[in-house]
């Protein structure tokens, strides 16, 4: 068993701080004006006033389980009632204590264990045990199982957890699993009390969770209201949080608000303190208003578009090639979503850990495109897309209609596709109804999004004795790949593991990346120290935001 | 009698919208396992979910399971939230109703009240432009007026706030949107209905009399142009609650409007087969009212009807 | 009837009418007129492409270039406006199209067809329209999926009960009347009766409501367009060009503005037909 004291993970902090030079994501990269990080938030220069509610405008969630919605936005409506085993540095991919004092994994990344810390207590005044928390991670496979959908990802191969002693606990696995450990850094592992664990996954989404976190559910009507207040008692904040004692906020109120395209308005008239997803043509206009816009690129993997290489005309990996540098990403975005996302350089996002800056690969070349195409037989038509055997070189994009992206990049990617001859379809079906489709095999390509920050998604999303969303036929070099980083427990070994992966997503095309993904946070000019973590999950600390009146 | 054929209509709205919807190709289970993102899918989890859902049975088999849940106020589940129909609708109808009362109420005032102005002085240049009004209070869209609406009065003269619920003046302008369809028909209907009567005998003998032609207009025309209003509001109330569904949406308003969208967005069936339901019977309601309403207000039909 | 009564009667019913109302009646077809040249041939009406993307133009306002200005793409609002016209008014008059062919066959079969048969299909009206026209065109589209096509038939299906309602009591009305009689006793079969009278002459208060479902389609398919039920993006379509804009309100007006007028226009055109044959019965009443 390796031991791994939290202070000294140097390897990967040598590895992690070169993406921190190149990244340029963080916690507050302005959109629009001029502001920079610095200037929203002198809190030196202002004293911290407690008291007041802060109100965010959104659609309230219909369940108020963050074990079982863990999307954007939601999240930043669920963050609230949970605190997690560890946090993660975003600028140097460390685990730093936070529940969890320490922690340890063995070589085979199939025992992890975790010393918690003493005094913390739940909501309900029942203490963080080992039994209590052996029994949150149990119930997400046992009792949620596939209606915790994003927790789940992270407890692949899970065998069983139990407590060790009265501050000890152990999580194990049947087949290696070292993804397991980000995930105890992000709200959708979040503890939740014992009690709560023993409810069904209804009932925990129709009461909410009992957590350790700062705030407490004092009032919950799915989808219509949702408000917290604060617990007087914490003591235990985040790690990276400026704030060590309880919130300097009385309460949180979700404001129902269900038409996006008011928030911005809603901001600027004071009806509402903060929001989620800023539209890009509001970012300029809510700093000059004088509040802020938070933003930061997400970490997983990128927006995309995944191929179904399966009786379609990417089953001719030239095609999915051409494709792959047939359009500049840059061209596509700029101007239609905010200047936070940033052209995709790679197959997992700038800001996750194991990124590798393939930007050469994915530079727009559409004459090398044209090239490829008309070497592998498919000749432009009269009307400009190409053909070959009869057949068209045109494809469709699927997604769900609820899903937070905008059609309009796809828009763009069609127009400049067209003058290579590529025609593509958008297809928006209504929700439920992607998965029967997936299922039948009867699309030619999904439009995706790395839905949490761990890089572990590519293999429950492309593997072949996982997900296989591209449908391959047969493991292959890829899949040994796949398999061989979650399994690895060093992050410089795994890191290297991760960029073959990207290299060879890239080169064949089984993904084809768009821009990553970032969030967006705007605040009134009343809303101060706030800061988005992007690797626990989309939301801000709450505890460290003040309100001045 | 009456009573009858409302349920009637109520049980047909049930039926149709089951045999509407049993055509679906996808069904709950899908939202349902769908709701959280990620990407796992059981599938034993899902036979098991549909199983507890009887959603595995025969059309036959179905439609009575359902039938018999309907007639003990058992709408069914969410698919996508989890809570039951009938509490989410028992929720969302007394928005939806304070909501059109609210708009019935502008749109019988104004409407009449420009008809009756209208008709007052019908040769004025004013009346006669106006009096094509009416006609193009249909031609506006309502969800394009919804956003002028909110966009002027709630973020550029702030006085109504953007959340169409709260506050009591928040119901304003959800109200007024739908309150502009429904009040021009009223209008128009008022109108014809004032130039009927004004024609009548009576009238001519109250003006005969010496009675001032304000005097005439306001005690005998007014009552009768009334009569047509009675009779419309209840075959038209249609109107109103289509205009809720966009109304809510665009005023974040809760009710069934925004249920029933957000249900057909989700593909929520057993929402929106529960929805249409109570719609229909609040319909049916609304017109059982105005039909007892009306011999009340026609001295004639209620002589008849001894 | 005498021929003399018949003859005054005609020329009562084509009295001229007065000159506000023609030019009431001109300006409103000349706007349709305008709308349905563009509908069917928008090529030849929209300067650009409606999916062309100006680089570097996003936003801009309207001005020589860009009648109507760009979107947040950088695409002509204009030519959208005038695809969108194509999608818009085709649905329809698809949706007209379904409303007047079940109407009219459920008209005709109620007025004529015997007390048991006229009571079922009042009842199943009664139904229809006791659901709200717009909810019952989301169940349809819930049920058959988004798309122009099918909101197109969601809005000719909730149409149907009033054109049946229609249909029935002019029906009535004429198949009481003299002529029909008189061709029953000359030996006429009933069909034959049917058609050559009572369809004729029931058809102009009908003709009229085209008019009006015209635009209550429009309006009614711009709606679930907006709701995001309608066309696939990034194709145009009236409502759907609403919608997009909706975010724009305080940055691009015109993204929204525009395409609202014009729906506003094309409907109060058809609202103005409509006024015109609505005064031309009453006329002839």
């Amino acid at each position: 068993m390796k031991i791994t004291p939290l202070s000294a993970v140097l390897p990967a902090a040598l590895v992690v701080s070169a993406l921190a030079a190149g990244c340029g994501g963080g916690s507050g990269s302005g959109a629009g004006g001029a502001s920079a990080t610095a200037s929203a938030d002198t809190t030196t220069a202002t004293a911290i006033t407690r008291g007041g509610t802060l109100r965010f405008g959104d659609t309230v969630v219909d369940c108020a389980d963050p074990h079982q919605r863990g999307n954007n936005p939601s999240s930043y409506q669920l963050k609230p009632v949970t605190d997690s085993l560890l946090a993660q540095d975003p600028k140097t991919g460390r685990f730093l204590p936070w529940l969890a004092t320490a922690y340890t994994v063995n070589d085979s990344a199939t025992k992890f264990t975790f010393t918690l810390r003493q005094g913390v207590t739940f909501s309900d005044g029942t203490p963080l045990d080992g039994q209590a928390v052996a029994d949150s991670i149990d119930a997400i496979v046992n009792k949620l199982g596939a209606a915790a959908s994003l927790p789940i990802g992270y407890l692949n191969n899970y065998k069983d957890a139990k407590a060790t002693g009265a501050n000890t606990v152990e999580v194990d696995f049947s087949k290696p699993n070292i993804a397991f450990l980000q995930g105890t850094a992000t709200t959708n592992l979040g503890i939740v009390s014992e009690a709560t664990s023993k409810l069904s996954a209804e009932q925990r989404c129709a009461k909410g969770v009992v957590g350790t976190g700062p705030f407490v559910i004092t009032k919950f009507t799915p989808a219509q209201s949702l408000a917290y207040k604060r617990r007087a008692d914490y003591q235990w904040a985040n790690p990276l949080g400026k704030n060590r004692g309880p919130a300097y906020l009385d309460g949180l109120q979700i404001v129902s608000i269900k038409d996006t395209s008011v928030l911005a308005n809603s901001l600027l008239s004071n009806q509402i303190d903060a929001y989620s997803v800023v539209l890009p043509q509001d970012a300029g206009r809510i700093d000059q208003s004088g509040g802020h816009v938070y933003t930061t690129t997400n970490a997983g993997y990128p927006v995309a578009i995944l191929p179904n290489v399966k009786g379609t005309i990417f089953s001719d990996p030239a095609v999915r090639q051409a494709l792959q540098i047939g359009f500049d990403r840059k061209q596509a975005i700029s101007g239609v979503i905010g200047d936070w996302f940033h052209a995709s350089t790679s197959a997992l996002s700038s800001t996750t850990v194991g990124y590798k800056d393939l930007s050469t690969d994915l530079a727009a070349d559409p004459a090398r495109a044209e090239q490829l195409l008309d070497a592998a037989g498919w000749k432009k038509g009269p009307d400009g897309i190409r053909v070959k055997d009869g057949k068209k070189l045109k494809f469709d994009v699927t997604w769900e209609i609820d899903w937070n992206a905008t059609s309009s990049v796809l828009a763009a990617v069609k127009e400049q596709l067209k003058k290579i001859g590529f025609e593509l379809d958008i297809n928006l079906v209504p929700s439920g109804q992607s998965a029967a489709i997936y299922k039948s095999g009867k699309f030619d390509s999904r439009w995706v999004n790395g839905y949490t920050p761990e890089p572990d998604t590519l293999r429950a999303v492309l593997a072949v004795d996982a997900g296989n969303w591209s449908n391959r036929a047969s493991k292959d070099e890829l899949d040994g790949l796949l398999q061989k980083q979650v399994q690895q427990v060093d992050p410089t070994q795994r890191n290297a593991t991760l960029a073959q992966i990207q290299q060879q997503l890239v080169k064949e095309g089984y993904l084809i990346p768009i821009y990553d993904w970032a969030q967006s946070f705007a605040v009134s000019s009343k809303v101060h120290g706030a800061q988005l973590l992007y690797l626990s999950g989309p939301g801000p600390l709450y505890s460290d935001i003040w309100l001045s009146h | 009698m009456r009573l009858a054929q409302a349920v009637l209509v109520v049980w047909g709205a049930f039926t149709v919208s089951f045999v509407v919807l049993y055509l679906v190709p996808g069904d709950s289970v899908s939202v349902m396992l769908n709701a959280g993102g990620g990407t796992a899918v059981d599938p034993e989890a899902e036979a098991r979910l549909r199983a507890d859902l009887g959603l595995d049975g025969s059309f036959l088999h179905r439609y009575l399971h359902d039938l018999g849940n309907y007639l003990h106020f058992d709408l069914g589940r969410s698919a996508d939230l989890g809570a039951s129909v009938g509490h989410l609708i028992g929720l969302a109808v007394p928005p939806t109703v304070a909501l059109t009362l609210c708009a019935m109420a502008m749109s019988v005032l104004f409407g009449v009240g420009f008809a009756v102005l209208v008709s007052r002085w019908p040769r004025s240049p004013l009346a006669r432009a106006a009096r094509i009004l009416p006609a193009f209070g249909n031609s506006v869209p309502t969800f394009w007026v919804a956003l002028i609406l909110l966009q002027l009065f709630s973020f550029n003269i702030r006085i109504f706030p953007v959340t169409g619920q709260g506050t009591w003046y928040a119901i304003v302008l959800p109200a007024v949107t739908i309150a502009i369809p429904y009040g021009a028909m009223i209008a128009q209907v008022a109108l014809d209905g004032i130039r009927r009567a004004q024609a009548e005998m009576y009238i001519m003998t109250a003006r005969a009399k010496g009675v001032g032609a304000t005097a005439v207009h306001l005690r005998h025309v007014l009552p009768s142009s009334l009569l047509p209003v009675v009779s419309v509001i209840g075959v038209n109330f249609g109107t109103l609650l289509a205009g809720a569904v966009i109304s809510e949406t665009i005023y974040s308003r809760q009710g069934l409007g925004s249920l029933m969208q957000t249900a057909v967005l989700q593909r929520d069936l057993p929402l929106v087969q529960g929805t249409i339901v109570v719609t229909a019977a609040m319909f049916v309601l609304v017109n059982l009212v105005t039909d007892a309403a009306y011999p009340l207000i026609d001295p004639r039909v209620r002589r008849a009807a001894r | 009837m005498t021929r003399r009564a018949r003859r005054a009667d005609r020329a009562r019913r084509h009295a001229p009418r007065p000159l506000g109302a023609r030019i009431g009646l001109g300006l409103s077809l000349l706007v349709l007129a305008v709308a349905v040249v563009a509908a069917l041939f928008p090529g030849l009406v929209a300067p650009h492409d409606p999916y062309e993307i100006f680089q570097g133009h996003n936003l801009e306002a309207p001005s020589g270039a860009h009648l109507f200005g760009t979107d947040n793409l950088g695409r002509d609002l204009f030519s959208r406006v005038v695809h969108g016209a194509h999608v818009s008014l085709v649905a329809a008059l698809v949706a007209l199209g379904i409303s007047f062919t079940g109407g009219t066959l459920l008209g005709l079969l109620s007025g004529s067809g015997g007390r048991v048969v006229d009571a079922t299909l009042m009842r199943a009206t009664d139904l229809m329209m006791s659901i709200p026209s717009l909810m019952l065109s989301l169940a349809v589209v819930a049920a058959l999926g988004f798309g122009t096509i099918n909101v197109a038939i969601a809005v000719g299906v909730a149409g149907i009960a009033a054109v049946t309602r229609l249909m029935r009591s002019s029906v009535l009305v004429v198949a009481r009347s003299a002529y029909v009689e008189a061709a029953a006793l000359s030996g006429a079969s009933r069909t034959s009766a049917l058609v050559r009278h009572v369809l004729p002459n029931a058809f102009t208060p009908v003709a009229a409501y085209v008019a009006l479902d015209f635009g209550a389609s429009i309006i009614a398919i711009s709606s679930l367009s907006f709701l995001g039920l309608g066309v696939k993006p990034p194709q145009p379509e009236w409502g759907s060009l609403v919608a997009e804009g909706r975010s724009f309100l305080d940055t691009a007006w015109w993204l929204t503005t525009l395409p609202g007028l014009v729906v506003t226009a094309v409907v109060v055109a058809a609202n103005g037909v409509f006024l015109y044959f609505q005064g031309a019965t009453r006329a002839a009443a």
